[in-house]
């Protein structure tokens, strides 16, 4: 029971990145490649809080702070430089990022990662644990789906299809990205904390690029502005390693062939798809 | 005798650095993507010398091999991403770049395993003066980035394709309407940009070693100094990528009291850098602020 | 010198056991017995950079799961070993664990291979009542971290106080430093142990330089012109200790006291720059050199294939992590909480060692270093 837990626990748990990667690259268009940084910025701060003895509670309200101050950082770098120059700062920002907390060992433990974290009291067992990610999956969906038919998902749309003509609108397009960015750090974090607090140990390895691939890989399948491709999405990164764990490869090379399975199989999704998916059609 | 020698090894770093941004350089000129895979086909070109290099060929043998292979991988990464340059769809290029970034390290990992190798056997030899040493395979390597800075600068500003290159820059439509060819220059800057990037790993494994995954590191290093230098900027370019280096380089190097900061704070303060360069200067270091009509 | 001698038959002889043991009953002409299924889990690292460790470690016990097996009815069980990939992080390790407690319902786990394996299940071993015995994890951060997991590997601790006793000799000592779970283990270690036992040695300079790096020659001026007289050499096994040995042979004019780890006990490395690497001086535990688990591992490794990875050592500890968790499973029936108290109080017999005790600790005591010196391009067992 447990193992269907956990894998339940983590669809739901990619669900809720699917969400805030489906808003800032599917839906504005902005190529945010510093998406594992905050989620990694806003897990270390909630590890390090509990282990200076903080709650899991008031941990969890400083990782989404941590998580608000990161994004408001991108979102400025976002308004400053352009939209290329802000893709690979973000690129940058995930080695800088694991570069600092590999070297500031005092704080952070260093490469050996930091373990034991502790889950809050109304959370002490696995299905707990699933059922608070399923419950709030389900809230975040809601969130995006309201968001979507208000105006703000509207200027999401239109400022990936031309922010020009939002601009002439009166928008403040700099404010309105910043405010997207912000969105999607926040519900990184969210999942980022309900990550933790399952698996209880946080990798130091964690955040670089296989995980840039995975929340990249939801981000292509679900470029549409319908919440069922998020769902799929995320379906497809969970459950696609476990097909791939049926195929018997040696073991010293199941890493690589899986990883190299996935580039491609990333590379035919992207060509398959992108002239279903990259033209919205315009709903009136 | 310490700052020089800190100095001369960090040259040939930033050199490195260089030749790989100037391949970014020409790619984003002509073809405005971020070819991220560039990195894994620096690694990519010094493992085919290293395959050469375990048959027992000959040193030019290797090198031959392995900038051939270069070269057809820049050729291949051109035609995986040419209908999303062509459709300017910059998002779906990143993306199939990086894909094919890390399914090259993945296919390297699993042909030669994730150790790292030797492009030569031995302690390299050096050379010894006022104290400070450079190893020949430096000495070349700043030679070579010498010989690419000038080649680069007759080709770009004296001779017709590099008109043509800034050309397609400039306003790509109007260079078709020109009977310049887009696609073929195109197809031309990704095989010269692999052959450096080749190059570029050949020099890196003579000097140290290759690992599958080591290319990663310089692949940013050289987008933050194409960044900074400003994409289309190559001025700007060259002097942003000794500078990324060269005060890193010295920051961990150096001690302020009974603060140090160990090798691990280099790519932490090459990003600060960077940031802060972009902060007040965000269109490159030699920009300047224009109007847009 | 300081040798370990195993047992012929490596086995479990409780000391102070109040358990029964269970024998199997005498057989002449008879109809088939019930032969007991002994289901054990196994988390190694199967894929990865530490694969090697994780591959080699499975032939080792497929090898004697194979003998035990082939006499089952003599001995009254046969052994199921159900093998999940950590991956040596802690999250997979995680979910291997999940895996083979919920849906294969094992409670005896030879595990966590890598110290971050075992570190990540460790929280969970007490509340699913699961016993772990794990072969090489190494890391002291193991010491404590639950009541049902244990190592037979000797902790890092011991290294690197064994190194520290090294440095201690000089005033002035650098550490270059490996960003890695094992090097970096040692080397809080090292600074913990010079600051409490050798005041008066002083660390000049203290560099750590990224996983995987190979190019160290800024960071190799730097060392030198902080006026070090002796050198901590921390790199991970392989090309890095390869190439950071190259790279300091290329500074002509650089005369140092070298110590380090096991990184540096392969002739091959040390044969590269032999005057560079002349009085460098190991620490490592001893290998094992009882000629009856020389031939045992011969066959294994004829059988299976080689075993240079993992060791003479980690490959002893392998075999016995495996025959101990046989025989308290047996004994037990099962109960892992039994299991687990008589791990903590018993004494056990071994190839690693012929008194393997626990005493309530995590890792297994009474191992000693070993310190080798490097004459003429080969490390020579000193102590």
């Amino acid at each position: 029971m447990g193992y269907f837990l956990t894998i339940a626990s983590f669809f739901f748990n990619t669900l809720i990145q699917g969400v805030g990667v489906h808003m800032v690259l599917s839906l504005a268009g902005i190529i945010f490649l510093g998406m594992p940084t905050v989620l990694k910025a806003s897990m270390y701060a909630l590890a390090i809080a509990e282990k200076a003895g903080i709650s899991p509670e008031i941990s969890f309200i400083i990782a989404l702070v941590t998580a608000l101050v990161v994004g408001l950082l991108f979102g400025f770098l976002f308004t400053r430089v352009s939209p290329d120059s802000f893709a690979v700062l973000g690129l940058a920002s995930m080695l800088a990022l694991d570069a600092l907390i590999k070297s500031l060992d005092k704080f952070t433990n260093g490469v050996l990662g930091i373990s034991g974290i502790v889950r809050p009291s109304w959370m002490t067992d696995l299905p707990a644990v699933a059922i608070v990610t399923v419950a709030v999956a389900l809230l975040c969906l809601f969130i995006e789906l309201i968001l979507l038919k208000t105006p703000f998902g509207r200027r999401m749309r239109a400022f990936k299809e031309d922010e020009i003509t939002l601009q002439s609108l009166g928008i403040n397009t700099k404010k309105f990205s910043r405010n997207v960015i912000i969105f999607c750090s926040l519900f990184l974090s969210v999942a980022g904390s309900l990550f933790l607090w399952r698996i209880q140990f946080l990798d130091a390895n964690f955040g670089t690029v296989p995980a840039l691939v995975f929340l990249l890989t939801m981000g292509i399948l679900s470029l549409k502005p319908k919440i069922r491709y998020v769902v799929l999405g995320a379906g497809v990164v969970t459950f696609l390693p476990e097909i791939l764990r049926f195929f018997q490869f040696p073991s010293s090379q199941m890493g690589y062939i899986r990883d190299f399975l996935y580039a491609i199989f990333l590379i035919v999704l992207i060509h398959q798809l992108h002239t279903h998916f990259i033209t919205s059609r315009r709903t009136i | 005798m310490f700052v020089l020698q800190i100095l001369i090894t960090s040259l040939v770093t930033g050199t490195q650095v260089l030749l790989l941004a100037a391949g970014l350089y020409l790619i984003y000129t002509v073809t405005r993507t971020i070819h991220i895979a560039l990195g894994a086909s620096t690694m990519a070109g010094a493992y085919a010398y290293y395959l050469a290099f375990t048959l027992g060929w000959p040193w030019y043998g290797c090198l031959f091999a392995g900038i051939l292979f270069s070269a057809l991988l820049g050729a291949v990464c051109y035609l995986l991403l040419r209908n999303y340059i062509h459709k300017s769809q910059v998002l779906l290029a990143l993306l199939v770049s990086i894909a094919f970034g890390v399914a090259i390290e993945a296919a390297l990992a699993m042909g030669f395993g994730p150790e790292g190798r030797y492009l030569m056997d031995g302690i390299l030899p050096t050379f010894d003066f006022w104290g400070v040493h450079i190893t020949q395979v430096g000495v070349f390597t700043l030679f070579v980035g010498l010989i690419a800075g000038i080649a680069a600068y007759i080709v770009l500003h004296m001779l017709p394709q590099g008109r043509v290159v800034r050309a397609i820059a400039q306003h790509p439509q109007c260079a078709s309407l020109l009977g310049i060819k887009e696609r073929k220059v195109q197809f031309i800057s990704y095989v010269v940009a692999g052959v450096v990037a080749g190059i570029v790993g050949i020099l890196t494994g003579l000097n140290s070693a290759i690992t599958p995954y080591a290319g990663l590191q310089p692949i940013a290093m050289a987008f933050m100094a194409l960044l900074v230098g400003g994409l289309t900027d190559f001025r700007g370019v060259v002097v942003a990528a000794y500078l990324l280096v060269l005060i890193p380089e010295f920051l961990v190097s150096g001690s302020f009291g009974d603060i140090t900061f160990s090798a691990s704070w280099k790519l932490v303060f090459v990003f600060v850098i960077a940031l802060i360069i972009l902060a007040f200067k965000p269109n490159g270091v030699f920009s300047s602020v224009t109007r847009k009509s | 010198m300081l040798m370990i001698a195993g047992c012929s038959d490596a086995g479990y002889e409780p000391v102070n056991s109040t358990q029964e043991t269970k024998t199997p009953p005498a057989t002449t002409q008879e109809a088939p017995k019930e032969v007991m299924t002994v289901k054990l889990g196994s988390i190694l690292p199967m894929s990865g950079d530490a694969s090697a460790y994780g591959i080699e470690m499975k032939r080792a016990l497929d090898y004697r799961m194979n003998e035990v097996n082939a006499e089952a009815e003599k001995n009254g069980y046969k052994i199921e070993l159900i093998i999940e990939d950590g991956k040596c992080d802690g999250s997979s390790a995680v979910n291997a664990f999940q895996k083979l407690t919920d849906v294969d319902g094992v409670k005896f786990i030879l595990g966590g291979g890598c110290s971050s394996e075992s570190l990540g299940i460790a929280p969970l071993l007490a509340d699913k009542h699961v016993v772990a015995l794990s072969a090489f994890s190494s890391n002291p951060e193991i010491e404590g971290k639950s009541p049902n997991l244990f190592s037979l590997s000797y902790s890092d601790k011991l290294v690197g106080e064994g190194l520290t006793a090294e440095l201690g000799k000089y005033k002035k000592v650098a550490l270059i430093s490996e960003q890695n779970d094992y090097n970096q283990g040692i080397k809080k270690i090292v600074e913990a142990t010079l600051k409490e036992k050798y005041p008066d040695a002083q660390v000049v300079s203290n560099e750590e330089f990224p996983k995987g790096s190979t190019d160290f020659r800024n960071m190799l001026d730097k060392v030198k012109s902080s006026g070090a007289e002796v050198v901590l050499l921390n790199p991970n096994v392989g090309v890095t200790a390869e190439s950071l040995l190259k790279q300091i042979a290329e500074i002509k004019d650089w005369k140092v006291k070298y110590v380090t780890q096991f990184a540096y006990l392969n002739d091959k490395i040390l044969g590269i720059a032999p005057e560079t690497a002349e009085g460098m001086v190991i620490v490592d535990v001893p290998s094992i050199s009882d000629e009856k688990f020389v031939d045992y591992k011969a066959k294994i490794v004829a059988a299976n294939g080689t075993l240079d990875n993992l060791g003479s050592f980690y490959t002893a500890t392998a075999l016995d992590s495996l025959n101990i968790l046989t025989k308290l499973y047996v004994d037990t029936k099962g109960d892992a909480d039994a299991a687990q108290k008589a791990l903590s109080t018993d004494t056990f017999t071994g190839w690693s060692n012929s008194t393997l005790t626990f005493g309530g600790k995590s890792f297994v005591q009474g191992v000693n270093v070993a310190v080798y010196i490097v004459k003429g391009g080969k490390a020579e067992l000193q102590k």
